[in-house]
């Protein structure tokens, strides 16, 4: 099936990555936005734009109805999730199909049997790829308490319905069992409407790694290699790289071909990602499969050259994957960091508010995949993230400066970000030396803070920017001053007074 | 011309006079001659001695916002007069961090609470904030009730501290 025009069920950055393989591939783009993003770059960015109204999620972007008919309307064939909102919804991948809109990304039964992380460890366990000791509810007579002497505290409480973070609690005693349990089934319920969960041992000190695979409708698989994940605050991933410096070319064959196995167990079509623990002792447990295009492909474009949503689309068309493993080679490396409008300082809590000023560094091998814009407001309904900065360097320390000075040439006034903090890790040590774990933000940067005195420099700009301002207001209210302000004798007496 | 900024918690004092082309700035006990040019609104350069510094201003009413060397920092020019007001600080309530909406109402009016104990939870962005109490005391009154959306900024709570003999913590 030829696909000539897509819907993005989405919004910001990811909106516009798709929207411009789209265009860069002839495929007609349809944009949809709700009130507060009427004026975001992706809905100008699309051939064609329609609003979804109240901006609450469920009421816009979860808004499967209006979805489906604003693509029937527009005349689109197919429909990208992005990632996040419906993009791991197995009903909405359904009801594409049922509309006969081709969903970009695997099927509905290939969605549901990963999105269900219990049935997701139950069948990879079964197919011989290694997961990690926990609850997944089948255990017998068994209650989450119970669970919890068994596999020994601290453990980890997940929704079984998604990922993002959302919903994830650690719990270290029995006595914060029962609250966290209440939360996390809220925020669960509210992320993903399911509040089913799970459980699972907290590993110490472990890396974050996953894998990138790409699978057509033929049964066709690929791995585009690791991506190292590792550094996440609050279980939300914040810097990522690679290659991955834990990894030796063995162990990557190894955890590559487990994550083929996994794909092809399941029967898996379109870009996934499969993801692992890798312990201290280099042993690596399944973790959970992200069916979905993840936020953090663009490393993997870097290094491999590939676009993965190019191939997406192609997928879906019924291309036959032309990629043949032996074949495919990583090339330096990159990293991406996170731009959140974010407190550091303050737990990470989101900050809203308009962003006054956007001024992006720029240069060799420095990519933004952003939905943002000077005069953006940031609501308080969406995800925190603003924007990617994605870099590729020759190799990890090169990469590593490269980010440093990016990061310190990146405006974004108005609204208080992340970008110091990011900073203040990729110049840490430990960051450098590649020392790196899940807990690596709580380890290092626990009661980080921006200095606290303001450098001269930052009030001699402010003075001078105040003395202008009013200086200006002082000229209009007198009209004899402005008229004489030409006159060679003021200036001079100016001179005088002044020195 | 004299200015004042507050950033943490502390004032700083400038003073500044134009000299032709150059203005002479006042920072502590040291003066700064200073070449300063526009290269677009917001967008500035500052030669002190030579030593060139980028910078970027927003301003938002009394808040200024400065970018300089990959740090942004936040703060307020004071005007004359206003100086107490906006610094005292009502020790008895809680303000919202956020904007978001109120999902767990974990107190009553008038209860006797100990401190972290959880007033209130708000959910913003998919994620959850507890809101909780600074000091073991009594609630005066909770603002808002559950499924209330609130404003960055806003008192969320009114409570009054218990000097002595607050309730333990039974665990």
């Amino acid at each position: 099936m030829e696909i000539t025009k897509v819907l993005v069920a989405n919004r910001g950055e990811i909106a516009v990555r798709i929207m411009t393989a789209c265009q860069e591939m002839g495929i007609a783009t349809v944009g949809v936005y709700s009130d507060v993003d009427a004026k975001s770059p992706h809905v100008e960015m699309a051939d064609e734009s329609y609003p979804l109204g109240d901006p609450t999620p469920s009421a816009s972007y979860l808004n499967m109805d209006k979805l489906i008919d604003i693509a029937k309307k527009t005349g689109a064939n197919a429909v990208h999730p992005g990632y996040g909102f419906l993009s791991e919804n197995s009903k909405f991948a359904q009801t594409c199909a049922d509309a006969g809109l081709k969903f970009i990304g695997p099927s509905a039964e290939v969605i549901d049997s990963m999105g269900d992380k219990i049935a997701a460890k139950r069948t990879m366990r079964k197919a011989g790829v290694p997961v990690i000791p926990g609850f997944t509810g089948e255990e017998k007579g068994e209650t989450i308490q119970q669970a919890c002497e068994r596999i020994g505290f601290p453990v980890l409480i997940k929704a079984s319905g998604g990922g993002g973070g959302k919903g994830m609690k650690i719990v270290h005693a029995m006595g914060e069992l029962d609250a966290a349990i209440q939360s996390a089934r809220r925020e669960a319920k509210s992320s993903f409407g399911n509040d089913e969960l799970l459980l699972e041992k907290y590993l110490a000190k472990p890396r974050h790694i996953e894998f990138q695979i790409l699978a057509d409708e033929f049964g066709n698989v690929v791995h585009l290699f690791e991506r190292e994940c590792s550094i996440q605050r609050r279980h939300q991933k914040v810097i990522e790289e690679t290659p991955s410096v834990a990894l030796d070319q063995n162990l990557r064959d190894k955890m590559g071909q487990a994550a083929i196995l996994a794909a092809k167990t399941i029967g898996y079509s379109n870009a996934g990602t499969v993801e692992f623990m890798l312990d201290a002792d280099k042993k690596f447990y399944f973790l959970e499969m992200n069916t979905r295009l993840q936020v953090e492909h663009a490393i993997t474009e870097m290094t491999t050259g590939i676009d993965i949503v190019k191939w997406q689309i192609k997928i879906a068309s019924g291309e036959h994957l032309t990629l043949e493993q032996e074949k495919l080679i990583q090339h330096g490396h990159a990293i991406e960091c996170r731009i959140y409008a974010e407190d550091p300082e303050k737990n990470f809590m989101p900050s809203t508010g308009t962003l006054k000023t956007v001024e992006l560094p720029t240069g060799m091998n420095i990519r933004h995949d952003t939905g943002i814009s000077q005069g953006s407001k940031i609501s308080p309904y969406y995800d925190p993230m603003l924007a990617k900065l994605i870099v590729y360097g020759e190799d990890r320390k090169d990469a590593s400066r490269k980010m440093e000075w990016a990061l310190s040439n990146y405006i974004a006034l108005g609204v208080t970000t992340n970008i110091p903090f990011l900073r203040a890790i990729v110049h840490h040590p430990a960051f450098a030396s590649g020392d790196l774990d899940t807990h690596f933000i709580e380890t290092y940067f626990k009661s980080w803070a921006a200095s606290t005195t303001l450098p001269p420099e930052v009030l001699i700009a402010a003075a001078i920017d105040d003395f202008k301002h009013s200086a200006i207001v002082d000229d209009s209210e007198n009209s004899q001053a402005e008229n004489e302000s030409h006159s060679p004798w003021k200036q001079v007496g100016r001179w005088r007074i002044d020195s | 011309m004299e200015m004042q900024y507050e950033y943490e918690g502390k004032m700083y004092p400038v003073k500044i006079s134009r000299e032709g082309e150059q203005f002479k700035v006042g920072v502590g006990d040291k003066t700064f001659v200073v070449d300063y040019k526009e290269l677009k609104p917001g967008f500035i350069t500052l030669n002190i001695g030579g030593k060139i510094t980028k910078c970027n201003i927003a301003t938002e009413d009394n808040q200024r916002h400065i970018f300089i060397n990959g740090n942004v920092y936040r703060f307020n020019k004071v005007e004359a007069g206003m100086k107490q007001a906006s610094f005292d600080k009502l020790p008895s309530s809680i303000t919202s961090p956020i904007s978001g909406k109120v999902t767990v109402v974990g107190a009553k009016d008038g209860e006797i609470v100990n401190s972290g104990h959880v007033i209130l939870t708000i959910e913003a962005m998919k994620m959850e904030y507890q809101i909780k109490a600074p000091y073991a005391g009594k609630i005066e009154k909770v603002c808002f009730k559950t499924g209330d959306q609130v404003d960055i900024g806003v008192l969320l709570v009114e409570m009054e501290k218990e000097e002595a003999g607050a309730p333990k913590k039974e665990e």
